[in-house]
Order: structure tokens, then C-alpha cells, then sequence
């Protein structure tokens, strides 16, 4: 069952094939992603806000 | 075949697995309470004597944002078996299945612990304790006690909903003062006249959910009653920014006509019969805390008034 799906999960265009759930989760890790990244750039400036005094 | 096996296996797994689109967890923040939130503690920011670097101030207003939606997805996750009986909070993601009740709860205790943590580093240790405060009232104290067991819920849960512009004010400058202990009475006695207006025509479905509304125990009679003893004491505590001296006159000419508007829907509301005034008052409610603090802020920016 695990070999087969590592061999079908490609749709007739050759696309990978995602599920709706595949779908989501793709979404909500680039969400994720996103807010992680936007995080740390918010703590680098906040930071060098406050070493200069703010 | 080996392919339709396959693709009927993901079919089940996602029948099975309310995995939430990002949508979902949006609505899990209650944005429409929150853009209220976020507009006092704004306006709390920008009223309070002295200054912040507008970063400073920015991340100030995205933690209040932020805490009170975690506050709403961890309210949501306790309330999902009284929001599914109810017509309005039925479509939420949680009674429709579309996500996890505990998926729900991990979000909201990590954004409220995360906005609390990131308010006390980047801001005041001040504003982040009042963050903290607000954000276990609205769970503990609202949430899991008052609202399921007195018709007084709303009135004392109300403070969780009255903090932000605290919370924006002890961003700048550190502390409580007489100032913004003011702009939390404002909310506070605001909040139940807006609440009960809204009961008062949906207290069919709380009386559904078991949730003791004031016009579900006492009567549509004496909800009005207090409704428009709310409204009397709230026109003062309107005026009072004006006479303390932190908003101009133009802002107490407002308020002072804003206020009597608010007196006279709710006497409206007390001679109809039928919910029209009611459904009147909760909107004029939402546009007259919406104009108050909105005056507040045009007080601050310098030419606006």
C-alpha cells in the first residue's frame, strides 16, 4: 500500500496528486512560515529600537 | 485502480480530519471584536501624555490584537457545545466541525502566552501584566464562570472588554492613572446597555443554550430598565474626558450629544413592545463607542480638530 502510493501520487498531467487535507496543511505551513519570518524581523528592529534608547 | 484506492483513502482522511482552512483559524480571533479592541487600545495609545516610538507603539497594538483573539479562540474552544445550539455562533468553525476543539486551544494559549511575552520584552512590563490580566478574566472569570451561571455575566465580564485602552495607555506611560481608569469605566458601563440590546432579540436562542441572559431570567421589563440606568451613567463618564482635561471640548460637545442619543435610544427601546428599537440601539452602540474614541484619537493628531 505504501509503495503504491509513493508511485500514484501523480494525477494524468503528471501533477502531484494532493488531497484536499495535503491542501490545507500546504497552506497553513506557508501561513506559518510567514508569520515566523515576519516575527523575527519584527524582534531584530524592535531590538535595535530599544539598544538606542526608545 | 491502485490510484482510486488511493485517491478514495485521501477522500476518507480528509472526511476524517478537520485539518481547518486559514480561514477557520481567523474566525477563531473574532476580527470583528477585535477591530474594536485593537481601536481603543489605539486610541488609549495616543491619548496617554508622553512618547513611544511608533514601532514600539505598532507592536503595542498588535499584542493587544493578537491577546484578544487568542481570548476569543480559547472562548470559542470552552463555549463549543452552547455555540452549537445557537443560531448565531452555530457557524463557527468549531460546532461545524471544521476544526479541532484542542487544535483550537493550542492556538489561542499560544498566541495569548506569546503576545503577553512579546508585550513585556518589546514594550512595558506594565502593559503585558494588564495583557495577562485581561486575557485570564475574559477566560476564567468570563468565560468559565460568570457567563454560564449569573444574568450578571456580561456586566462583570465586561472589564476584559474595558482593558485595551488601560493597556494602550500603560504602554506609554507605564502605569494606571485616574485618566485611564476613566476609559475602562467607559467600556465598562457601555458594555452591558450594547449587550442586552443584542439579548433582547436573540434571547430565544440563549434561552436555547442555557445561558442566563438578563431578559431570559428577569424579563424583557426589567432589561430595559437597567439598560437605560446604564446609558444615564454612562453620558457623565462619556463627558469626563473633557472635564478631566485629556480631551479637548469639541470631543465633550460630542460626547454630551453622542451620550443623550444614547439616554433617548434607550428610552425607546423601553416604550417598544416589539425588538426594532432594540436591533436600533445595539448598532448605534457600536457607532457610539466607535465616534467616542474616534474623537479621542482626532484629539491627539495635531490640525485634526
Amino acid at each position: 500500500m505504501t509503495g503504491m502510493t509513493m508511485t500514484k501520487d501523480t494525477d494524468k498531467s503528471g501533477r502531484p496528486f494532493r488531497s484536499e487535507v495535503h491542501r490545507r496543511q500546504r497552506v497553513k505551513n506557508w501561513a506559518i512560515l510567514a508569520v515566523l519570518v515576519t516575527f523575527v524581523v519584527l524582534v531584530y528592529f524592535v531590538a535595535i529600537v530599544r539598544m538606542g534608547g526608545g | 485502480m491502485a490510484e482510486t484506492a488511493y485517491r478514495m483513502n485521501l477522500e476518507a482522511a480528509d472526511a476524517a480530519t478537520p485539518a481547518g482552512e486559514l480561514r477557520d483559524y481567523v474566525a477563531l480571533l473574532k476580527p470583528r471584536v477585535m477591530s474594536l479592541v485593537v481601536f481603543t487600545g489605539f486610541a488609549g495609545l495616543l491619548a496617554a501624555p508622553g512618547d513611544l516610538h511608533w514601532l514600539l507603539a505598532a507592536v503595542a497594538v498588535l499584542c493587544i490584537a493578537v491577546g484578544a483573539g487568542a481570548s476569543g479562540a480559547i472562548n470559542m474552544w470552552y463555549d463549543r457545545d452552547i455555540d452549537a445550539l445557537m443560531e448565531r455562533t452555530r457557524d463557527r468553525p468549531i460546532p461545524k466541525g471544521r476544526i479541532n476543539p484542542s487544535d483550537a486551544l493550542t492556538f489561542g494559549v499560544v498566541l495569548a502566552g506569546g503576545s503577553v511575552f512579546f508585550m513585556g520584552l518589546a514594550v512595558s512590563y506594565a502593559a503585558a501584566a494588564l495583557l495577562a490580566v485581561t486575557i485570564l478574566f475574559y477566560v476564567f472569570v468570563y468565560t468559565m464562570w460568570l457567563k454560564r451561571s449569573t444574568p450578571q455575566n456580561i456586566v462583570i465580564g465586561g472589564a476584559a472588554g474595558a482593558f485595551p485602552p488601560m493597556i494602550g495607555w500603560a504602554a506609554v506611560t507605564g502605569g494606571v492613572s485616574i485618566e485611564s481608569v476613566v476609559l475602562f469605566l467607559l467600556i465598562f458601563i457601555w458594555t452591558p446597555p450594547h449587550f442586552w440590546a443584542l439579548a433582547l432579540y436573540r434571547c430565544g436562542d440563549y434561552a436555547a443554550a442555557g445561558v442566563p441572559m438578563l431578559p431570559v431570567v428577569a424579563g424583557k421589563r426589567e432589561t430595559k430598565r437597567q439598560m437605560l440606568i446604564y446609558t444615564l451613567l454612562l453620558w457623565p463618564v462619556g463627558v469626563a474626558p473633557a472635564l478631566l482635561g485629556f480631551a479637548g471640548w469639541i470631543y465633550g460637545a460630542a460626547a454630551t450629544v453622542l451620550g443623550l442619543i444614547f439616554v433617548a435610544a434607550a428610552v425607546a427601546v423601553w416604550r417598544d413592545e416589539s425588538d426594532r428599537s432594540a436591533k436600533r440601539m445595539f448598532g448605534y452602540s457600536i457607532f457610539y463607542l466607535f465616534a467616542l474614541f474616534g474623537l479621542l484619537i482626532a484629539d491627539r493628531v495635531p490640525g485634526a480638530l
